[in-house]
């Protein structure tokens, strides 16, 4: 069964196209890569299927429904937006933020419960940042903000997260961190969506890949057969290496740093 | 809990000071007056039979009663419907003129002073011009593609400034020894004319906007984090945006008509509420509504007491208000907390 299911759509934006022709399946515990260079309509791509924009055509399902006729509620409980670390103007507390996770479980006008407590209780816990919830989020590292993020997802009981680029802004400790999370997270069967810069990131992450180049996908499937030195080279228009190492595992590497050309673009 | 404890100390603070304003004044009626009063009615006498108490039940109910709750309700308002704003635009620098109500209203004052005469022309123009220059700045937010706040503070910024404008002319063509002068004053604000009358009609509309914003404190929250975000978190976002411009805008203008221009509160009370209780609008909405109230009071009583002239509440609430909100800014690099 596909949760998660994109047909032949297409986006412009103020009559430039965004994207064309973009299908996509995800289905549950999956991890969806989203590679592409800058521009190529990545972050549009997520919109999209987050309801935030409507397709001019084809169709965005999310469990067999179209997303435009879910309410913002109703979708809320399905999907989760985590995104990338940023500054925030107010400094709430960890808490607070995580509770915000249980507004599509409430009713128009409400407090919170005990139980949305408990509940927002539980998930910092499973990020291992319950000591944290009384600081606040303006004062605590990049890491620890970007947990608080997922923290909330889980609160809000969406099985579906979908992350922009959620390693940008992190150490590189940090980084591998956040990736062995979303793929623990995964082995539990949440569904993950996230655009990256890394493709060494969806060779880890060992889940699907797509991706996306002027706005079309150029090449999807399993990140181990569709991330290959041809693939890479044509996406980002380098010439990529990739290369076993000793452990048997795949790291992507460009050619540039060892002849020091870059082909002209 | 510790902040419960902030609030309930605030209300005590706030009932103590509206207590004592009722024995403060330029005309000497003091506590023991109060109480001669108190006693008299408690007998069930009619305070007209007597002229002395006559005097007191005039000077304590109609004079000084409408300024101490006209100063808490305006400076509750103010302040509920900036830290509003501020939460939803994101941004602690905004006041609750920033879509243009205070221009707007400014104009249709000093307009009905012109051309009516009657102080409730002047009140009833004041509110719908107020309203009408929002709706102009919503209006041309919406005639533009791209981010909804900033187009909603530029609408602002244009539709502010266009009644800034209307307001220059007026001033132009009124009559400089009588009017103009009227309407200099008028636009220093102050509560002196606040009566019971006037009380009676805008508690209502502001207590009631002031409760619609309390129920939606959690969605200020959520607003906070940007509009994309609050939407994934299954945030309505433009019909709570609405709802909150709507009932902030509703309060400012009718602050107006009781008080005329009052700046620097709507700015200045929020930030004391979120230094003292922090920024989750839960606690801070009510927090200011109670700092804003017990703020505008002290500031009138000081208005009207310490000099022998009355000052200016306007002019008062700027001057305590700058020097205050420097300090903020020292503050601010840590996150606004």
């Amino acid at each position: 069964m596909n949760f998660i299911s994109v047909n032949q759509v297409s986006y412009a934006y103020s009559g430039t196209p965004v994207l064309s022709h973009v299908s996509l399946s995800v289905t549950k515990g999956d991890i969806l890569s989203v590679l592409g260079p800058n521009g190529s309509g990545k972050t549009t791509l997520l919109k999209l299927i987050l309801g935030f924009f409507q397709p001019d055509s084809g169709t965005v399902h999310v469990d067999g429904q179209d997303v435009g006729t879910f309410p913002t509620r109703m979708l809320a409980r399905k999907i989760a937006y985590v995104p990338q670390v940023h500054r925030m103007a107010f400094s709430f507390r960890m808490m607070d933020v995580v509770m915000m996770g249980r507004i599509p479980h409430k009713p128009f006008i409400f407090r919170y419960s005990k139980k949305d407590k408990a509940l927002a209780e539980t998930a910092m816990e499973r990020m291992g940042i319950a000591h944290l919830k009384d600081r606040s989020y303006t004062e605590v590292s990049g890491g620890e903000r970007q947990l608080c993020l997922i923290a909330r997802a889980l609160a809000q009981g969406a099985d579906t997260f979908v992350m922009d680029e959620p390693v940008s802004g992190l150490d590189y400790g940090n980084q591998v961190r956040l990736l062995t999370t979303i793929r623990s997270l995964a082995s539990e069967g949440y569904t993950f969506i996230k655009t990256t810069h890394f493709p060494d990131h969806a060779l880890w992450m060992s889940g699907q890949v797509l991706m996306l180049k002027k706005g079309r996908v150029v090449i999807t499937g399993p990140s181990d057969d569709v991330i290959t030195q041809a693939s890479l080279s044509d996406l980002y228009h380098l010439d990529m290496d990739v290369a076993h190492t000793l452990c048997g595992t795949r790291v992507c590497v460009p050619d540039a740093m060892r002849t020091g050309r870059v082909p002209l673009q | 809990m510790k902040h419960l404890w902030v609030v309930i100390l605030i209300s005590v603070l706030l009932m103590a000071c509206a207590l004592c304003s009722f024995f403060l004044g330029r005309y000497p009626a003091g506590l023991s007056d109060g109480i001669g009063l108190v006693s008299w009615m408690v007998q069930s006498k009619n305070p007209s039979m007597d002229p002395d108490m006559r005097l007191l039940e005039n000077i304590f109910f109609n004079i000084r009663m409408p300024r101490i709750l006209g100063a808490i309700l305006v400076g509750s308002a103010l302040s509920v419907s900036g830290a509003a704003f501020q939460s939803m635009f994101i941004n602690p620098l905004v006041s609750p003129g920033l879509l243009g109500v205070l221009a707007g209203a400014s104009f249709g004052a000093a307009m009905a002073m012109v051309f009516f005469k009657s102080f409730f022309a002047v009140q009833v123009s004041a509110f719908v011009f107020g309203c009408m220059a929002v709706f102009l700045s919503m209006g041309l937010a919406r005639l533009f593609k791209g981010d909804r706040l900033l187009m909603l503070i530029l609408g602002g910024i244009v539709s502010g400034s266009f009644f800034t404008a209307l307001l220059s002319m007026v001033k132009y063509l009124a009559d400089p020894y009588d009017q103009l002068p009227a309407i200099v004053f008028w636009l220093m604000g102050g509560l002196s004319s606040v009566t019971n009358q006037t009380l009676g009609y805008v508690c209502v509309p502001i207590l009631t906007s002031m409760g619609i914003l309390m129920a939606l404190t959690p969605y200020m929250n959520a607003l906070s984090m940007g509009e994309e975000e609050a939407r994934s978190l299954g945030v309505h976002v433009g019909l709570i945006r609405f709802i909150l411009i709507a009932c902030a805008t509703l309060m400012s203008a009718l602050t107006i008509i009781m008080a005329g221009i009052i700046g620097w509160v709507g700015l200045v009370v929020p930030h004391m509420a979120r230094m003292i209780v922090g920024p989750d609008n839960r606690v801070l909405i009510p927090s200011a509504a109670l700092i804003g109230g017990l703020y505008l009071l002290a500031m009138d009583d000081l208005s009207r007491l310490v000099f022998t002239v009355e000052i200016p509440l306007g002019i008062l609430t700027a001057l305590c208000g700058i020097p205050f909100f420097v300090l903020v800014l020292r503050h601010a690099r840590k996150g606004w907390g």
